[in-house]
């Protein structure tokens, strides 16, 4: 963990109450974010990564509970500070565009009032007239049409619109790092590619860092510098996107990039794994190990951690560097 | 006022209308229309001949029941609602009196209602769900709601009037002639009133509550860094009042009927203690005077009810 | 389902369990006839003979409250089974083919809801006179509109265009799709239905036997035995209280089952 990270994870193990029980959804997740990185967190349903990203906003719940580790954003423990200093980072410092941004603005109040509300809490040294023109500078660079837009609800805006406009309000006090749950996702092709573009030329003009969860690694690719992959509570490979995308260490991650459909090709139905996530099949050992197609006996028992393989590069797996020289992926028959 | 708006309230309008006309169709057919022998019918099987012979010279059945509805319903138009069979004077002083009587006794029945009832059902909605507190709010909404306002009447009577004597058992407000009299007469009817309103009310806003404090729109606000009280205040409660206010305009409703109920227990003498009245003594036009006015009333509140939600419903107002 | 169900909503489904089999057997469970008249015992004490006493005319309270409770839940049971059927019916077919007939049904169902429900059963119960079968086909017919609605919206809640597309496709009736689609979909909110209408059908008919609009004598019936017992509660509290209780009691648990079914539904459908 380098000292400048503007967010660290620091080996986090969450229990989700499932009934009468808890169970594990996050297990020694570690990682880190420096300032203007965009870091990548990919992986499948219920693999934790949209929990990890409420957990980033320092968000508690009565079903969740921390075991142990932290979360620092700067010099804050997100989860030690005062609740009031958390508040003060949320909106502020760290921004949060949710899934379904339909759901996520308040239907009773107009889309201006909701910026205002934002900008009059976060700085209220802020005039009314620098607030008008905030909010609507913010409105036109996502492109929601002015000035009508102001004094309409959220009902009165199109899906897409309405996801842009909380990507506005995640943004409009300025905050060091926006954190994104699958933004991208049950959105089509065209409007994904906007929202894309739209994020790239936000990052490039504020310098704003991102954590991208997404399970799509194509989009992944578009906009990550990292990429994290998560499987099953665990983060198992980390690394530049590029390398982790087109030279993926991990059976795991192997499998995911040989899913993708390329433009020439049809997904790899051989490579395809096997089966969903099943928690009550999870051994101690290698999480991944019931449905990875290298694993042995061993893997079952073994402990993985995060190893380096290449520089910056790390995933959590003993058989990386045997799996390196053996048989390469069906769909690459192309020699080293 | 926008114009899909005006078109809908056009629309209710025009709805309750017809409503008001269907209504005083079935009041008239159900006293006069029925097949069969009407005089016969309302005065019973023991009825003397002559007795008969007199009921239906007083309503004219000799004549068809079109004509005879064609009267009636132009005379109510024209304010006079026939002659009570049995005061043998006009029916319309008898209504207006009793009604304004019942309209004192439910409007402030449902004002009253209002406030505590909204405010205790977000006071369970506030603390933690199915706690302490919830729990005996919601235990007493529920019995509220399960026991029939005759029922809590006569207990109350029982307890506070007839043992303890705080207040009078029979509800003469037509002798009370001050403030602390009619304060006094009124207080347990309303109080009757008020135990299965309130109830209804109150858990159709702690549901709501508990709905909206579990929306992503709430749950958004809270990640967005906006303080507890503005998030409870502006982003939840105005969500929650929505199936509040439509549960109270169902009160308001219910309360036509209530009112019946309780101005019997408590001798009040109002419209429905009228209508009730009227039917046993067989007095044919006090009856169709008094339910039509009552079902008119009704009428007019889920208009009112309505038109209030669509004035309050965002998505109906623009657009 | 009984599983999910919370310990207060399976004490509510117990209470009324009893009762059922209570007014079922009360003819053999009465210690007295219900209008059997014990000559110089009015208003009688609670004692060996009489739990609850006598009423005001010498009447075992007791016997009257057991058959007034199966007079009461036959009426009641009756009077919603009536309007879940028809509602239920017609408002499952009506969220199905939408289009005109919908419309103008429902607009129809609005008119007639402009009634006040009181109103229109004292109404018609004064012109035709007061008998039990009566009663139960007003309170039936009044409920089916709202039941109506209800069902109605949850069909709509359920079906999408797609839904009906895809039946018809596959060659289904208009009546094997209710049955085998729909009917488990909406089955929830049909019991939850019909849980709470008993609730109120009973508070309702009660209140027309307090009004002295309900079942003629000597049939026993709580609304009924509360008014001829209220203007005498100083002599004995019995005549009311018991019936009171009783009926209390049944209508609690009752939405107490109801409220947990209704918990169970809605989790399901999250």
């Amino acid at each position: 963990m380098s000292a400048d990270a503007l967010l660290r994870v620091e080996r986090l193990s969450v229990d989700y109450r499932d009934g009468a029980a808890w169970r594990p959804v996050l297990r020694d997740v570690s990682l880190s974010i420096r300032p203007g990185e965009v870091l990548g967190l990919a992986g499948e349903s219920g693999s934790g990564k949209s929990t990890l990203a409420a957990l980033l906003l320092g968000e508690t719940r009565p079903e969740r509970r921390i075991q142990s580790g932290r979360v620092w954003f700067g010099e804050h423990d997100l989860f030690g500070a005062p609740r009031a200093i958390v508040q003060s980072l949320r909106g502020a410092r760290i921004g949060f565009v949710p899934q379904n941004g339909s759901t996520s603005l308040t239907p009773t109040m107009r889309i201006g009032g909701l910026f205002s509300s934002l900008l009059r809490h976060h700085r209220p040294d802020l005039p009314s007239r620098d607030i008008r023109a905030r909010i609507e500078q913010l409105l036109g660079e996502v492109g929601i049409p002015q000035p009508a837009a102001v004094r309409q609800f959220p009902h009165q805006f199109s899906g897409g619109q309405q996801q842009r406009i909380a990507l506005a309000l995640a943004l409009c006090c300025d905050p060091d790092l926006l954190v994104l749950d699958e933004p991208t996702t049950g959105q089509d092709a065209l409007i994904r590619q906007a929202l894309i573009a739209l994020l790239l030329s936000f990052r490039r003009e504020r310098a704003l860092a991102m954590l991208f969860v997404t399970h799509d690694l194509s989009t992944l690719l578009q906009i990550c510098d990292r990429a994290a992959i998560m499987y099953a509570g665990e983060i198992v490979e980390v690394g530049p996107a590029r390398d982790v995308i087109e030279r993926p260490r991990h059976p795991y991650t192997r499998a995911l990039v040989a899913a993708l459909p390329g433009l020439d090709r049809p997904p790899d139905a051989r490579a395809a794994l096997r089966g969903g996530l099943d928690w009550r099949a999870v051994p101690a050992g290698c999480r991944f190990a019931p449905r990875c197609p290298a694993a042995t006996a061993e893997c079952a028992t073994l402990r993985q951690s995060l190893a380096e393989v290449a520089p910056a590069h790390t995933i959590a797996c003993w058989r990386a560097p045997a799996l390196a020289e053996a048989a390469v992926p069906q769909h690459d028959r192309v020699p080293a | 006022m926008s114009r899909p708006l005006a078109r809908l309230i056009g629309t209710r309008l025009l709805l309750s209308l017809l409503s008001l006309f269907a209504v005083s169709v079935i009041v008239f057919a159900v006293m006069e229309a029925l097949p069969g022998d009407t005089a016969q019918r309302i005065l019973g099987r023991d009825a003397t001949a002559q007795a008969l012979t007199v009921m239906r010279a007083q309503l004219h059945l000799e004549r068809p029941a079109i004509e005879r509805y064609g009267d009636w319903l132009t005379g109510v138009l024209h304010g006079d609602f026939g002659t009570s069979l049995v005061a043998r004077r006009p029916v319309l002083p008898y209504i207006t009196a009793h009604f304004s009587y019942s309209l004192l006794l439910a409007g402030i029945a449902l004002a009253l209602h209002i406030p505590f009832s909204v405010g205790l059902g977000l006071l369970g909605a506030a603390t933690r769900r199915d706690g302490p507190i919830d729990s005996t709010i919601s235990a007493a909404a529920l019995l509220g709601m399960s026991v029939p306002e005759f029922v809590i009447g006569i207990f109350l009577v029982s307890i506070l009037a007839t043992t303890l004597g705080w207040f009078p058992p029979l509800a003469l407000i037509d002798q009370a002639h001050s403030v602390p009299a009619v304060v006094s007469t009124l207080f347990l009817p309303v109080l009757t009133l008020n135990f299965a309103m309130t109830a209804y009310v109150l858990r159709q806003t702690r549901n709501a509550m508990f709905d909206v404090l579990r929306s992503d729109y709430v749950r958004m606000a809270t990640l967005r860094g906006l303080p507890r009280r503005h998030v409870l205040l502006r982003h939840a409660l105005p969500n929650a009042l929505a199936p509040a206010i439509n549960a109270i305009a169902l009160n308001a409703g219910w309360l036509v009927g209530g009112v019946v109920v309780v101005e019997v227990v408590f001798n009040y003498p109002g419209l429905g203690r009228l209508l009730v009245e009227s039917i046993s003594f067989h007095d044919v036009p006090m009856i169709q005077g008094s339910a039509l006015v009552l079902s008119a009333t009704y009428i007019a509140i889920n208009l009112a009810a309505d038109v209030a939600t669509m004035l309050l419903t965002p998505k109906l107002r623009v657009r | 389902m009984a599983r999910r169900l919370s310990r207060t909503a399976l004490f509510g489904a117990a209470v009324v369990v009893v009762y059922a089999a209570l007014s079922i057997a009360a003819p053999w469970l009465a210690p007295h006839a219900p209008d059997e008249v014990f000559a110089g015992g009015a208003f009688e004490p609670p004692s060996g003979a009489f739990w609850f006493g006598t009423d005001s005319l010498g009447r075992d309270v007791l016997s009257r409250v057991l058959f007034g409770g199966r007079t009461v839940l036959l009426m009641a049971g009756s009077a919603t089974a009536i309007s879940v059927a028809i509602g239920g019916a017609l408002g499952m077919l009506l969220g199905l083919r939408r289009g005109l007939a919908d419309q103008v049904v429902m607009r129809l169902i609005d008119i007639v809801m402009s009634v006040p429900p009181i109103i229109f059963a004292l109404l018609l119960i004064g012109a035709l006179g007061p008998s039990a079968l009566l009663i139960i086909v007003v309170v039936g017919l009044l409920f089916t509109p709202n039941v109506t609605r209800v069902m109605r919206a949850a069909t709509l809640a359920v079906v999408g265009e797609d839904f009906v597309l895809a039946a018809r496709a596959r060659g289904e009736s208009g009546a094997a799709i209710v049955l085998r689609e729909l009917l488990p979909n909406v089955a929830g909110t049909l019991l939850i239905e019909f849980s709470i209408r008993t609730g109120f059908a009973t508070i309702f008919i009660s209140g027309l036997g307090f009004l002295g609009f309900g079942a003629p004598p000597p049939t026993p019936d709580w609304g009924v035995m509360i008014n001829e017992g209220r203007s005498t509660m100083d002599a004995s509290i019995w005549p009311v209280v018991a019936p009171a209780v009783c009926m209390a009691l049944l209508v609690t648990s009752l939405n107490l089952f109801t409220d947990g079914v209704a918990r169970v539904v809605d989790r399901a459908a999250r």
